[in-house]
């Protein structure tokens, strides 16, 4: 497991790709989710106006 | 066919098409997610030259191949968007223009991660580098053009144009490690029976690739409805659709 | 004009400046890779003049790679199969460097004929397989098929 890691001794390189990537990759959904509702609420206020 | 084409071009139709797909896109790029990254990080071999910096390939690859895909995607929409002016073609060049931006930063992030450890550097200013380091300024100027001119429609039509002249550079950044003989390697035979990297390496890279392409699908789908939402707020029907919640 | 839109028009103005000023720079970069880049065959005929920089590719020689005992110099030889030259470096080397790969190194002349390099990249090919695999390739007589960088890198 602890090899697994390691990476011989790459860790740094391999874990900061997968890290930088799945990072981004997730974000873009939490992106989106978070302006979708933010829309609805604002369409909501505007028809209780 | 053309007919259901033409209504899919509608916001409104495109919105309760798009949506009963959203949970199979969710689930399918999670569980491809879930094969691909297994396999390729616990069960494919070591490379017999690179060792384990080798693995880095599952993600800056399929990343390379999407800012490719998407470019050619946003293209072909700015073609639609300027010939027919529907709508939803305009919109798919500007959520197009941001996913692409990502894709291509991943490539180039996880690139020289990869660089550093096998070539010796983080960076070089090689045809293929150069090459998709431009293919990230051509988002960005599609990006900015969208942003900065106010009326959307017109915004659309100069992006469009942008988008499309862009073109030229897919082919320079495929043939690039031909044309300049580069540092980068050149690209992967992997469609002959004799490919270039060993079967059981090569499989975890196609799923990552088709989980790629499927998470691009998920993600586009949920900006594009965003989209919608926002330029048709004040419509009938996005009204009793947020009422209908 | 409002002020605005002026703003926005600035902004373009810049964007475009900077993005065409990118591109020419990534193309002239691309160029001077292409003066600069000689063989070890053009070397020794004296393509190059001391105290120069420029940048040399070729195949690492099979036992020609001396460590010096200061642990950080390393001297070896370099080949294009037609000629050969010897390269002195110091400092860390790429993982993947070792006798036989294809490197590309940017250094200058000195006055006896060795090259000093302030850098040393190493190249590999499209090929990946595990070391098992590669082993019985290697065993059944086939050749490894490294690239030696051509001139125009």
């Amino acid at each position: 497991m602890q090899e697994f890691f390691y990476m011989d001794g790459k860790w740094m390189y391999i874990w900061g790709s997968y890290a930088i990537t799945l990072a981004a990759l997730v974000l873009s959904i939490l992106f989106a989710n978070r302006r979708k509702r933010k829309l609805i609420r604002e369409i909501e206020d505007s028809l209780e106006e | 066919m053309w007919q259901w084409f033409h209504k899919l071009s509608t916001p409104k139709y495109y919105y309760q098409w798009s949506g009963k797909w959203l949970p199979w896109l969710a689930g399918l790029t999670i569980i491809l997610f879930a094969i691909g990254l297994y396999w390729g990080l616990l069960v494919a071999p070591t490379d017999y030259q690179q060792g384990e910096s080798y693995r880095i390939i599952y993600i800056h690859v399929p990343a390379a191949w999407m800012s490719m895909f998407v470019y050619v995607v946003m293209a072909c929409a700015g073609f639609v968007a300027l010939v027919w002016k529907t709508k939803l073609s305009e919109i798919v060049v500007s959520e197009c223009a941001v996913i692409g931006a990502v894709f291509t930063a991943i490539a180039l992030i996880t690139g020289m991660l990869w660089g550093k450890p096998t070539w010796g550097t983080y960076w070089t200013w090689d045809a293929r580098l150069t090459s998709e380091l431009i293919l990230l300024f051509l988002y960005f100027g599609v990006i900015a053009i969208y942003s900065s001119i106010e009326d959307k429609r017109v915004a659309a039509k100069a992006a469009s144009m942008l988008a499309i002249v862009g073109v030229v550079n897919i082919p320079i950044i495929h043939f690039s490690v031909n044309w300049w003989n580069s540092l980068h390697q050149p690209n992967m035979d992997i469609i002959s029976d004799k490919p270039s990297m060993d079967p059981s390496m090569l499989w975890p890279l196609l799923v990552m690739a088709v989980a790629f392409k499927v998470y691009f699908g998920w993600v586009l789908f949920m900006r594009i409805r965003n989209e919608i939402i926002s330029r048709e707020r004040a419509t009938k029907w996005v009204k009793e659709l947020v009422v209908g919640r | 004009m409002r002020p605005k839109r002026k703003q926005r028009l600035i902004f373009v103005t810049i964007l475009l400046i900077g993005f065409s000023s990118a591109t020419a720079l990534g193309v002239y970069a691309l160029q001077k890779n292409k003066t600069y880049f000689h063989t070890p065959a053009e070397i020794n005929a004296g393509s190059v003049e001391q105290d120069i920089l420029f940048r040399v590719g070729g195949l690492v020689v099979e036992g020609s790679v001396n460590r010096f005992d200061d642990g950080v110099t390393t001297e070896f030889d370099l080949t294009d199969t037609e000629g050969t030259v010897t390269l002195r470096y110091k400092g860390l080397l790429p993982d993947l460097f070792r006798e036989g790969q294809g490197i590309v190194a940017q250094g200058k002349l000195n006055a006896d004929g060795i090259i000093v390099a302030q850098e040393v990249l190493a190249k590999h090919d499209e090929n990946y397989m595990p070391p098992e695999v590669a082993d019985a390739l290697k065993a059944s007589g086939a050749s490894h098929p490294e690239n030696i960088p051509k001139k125009n890198y």
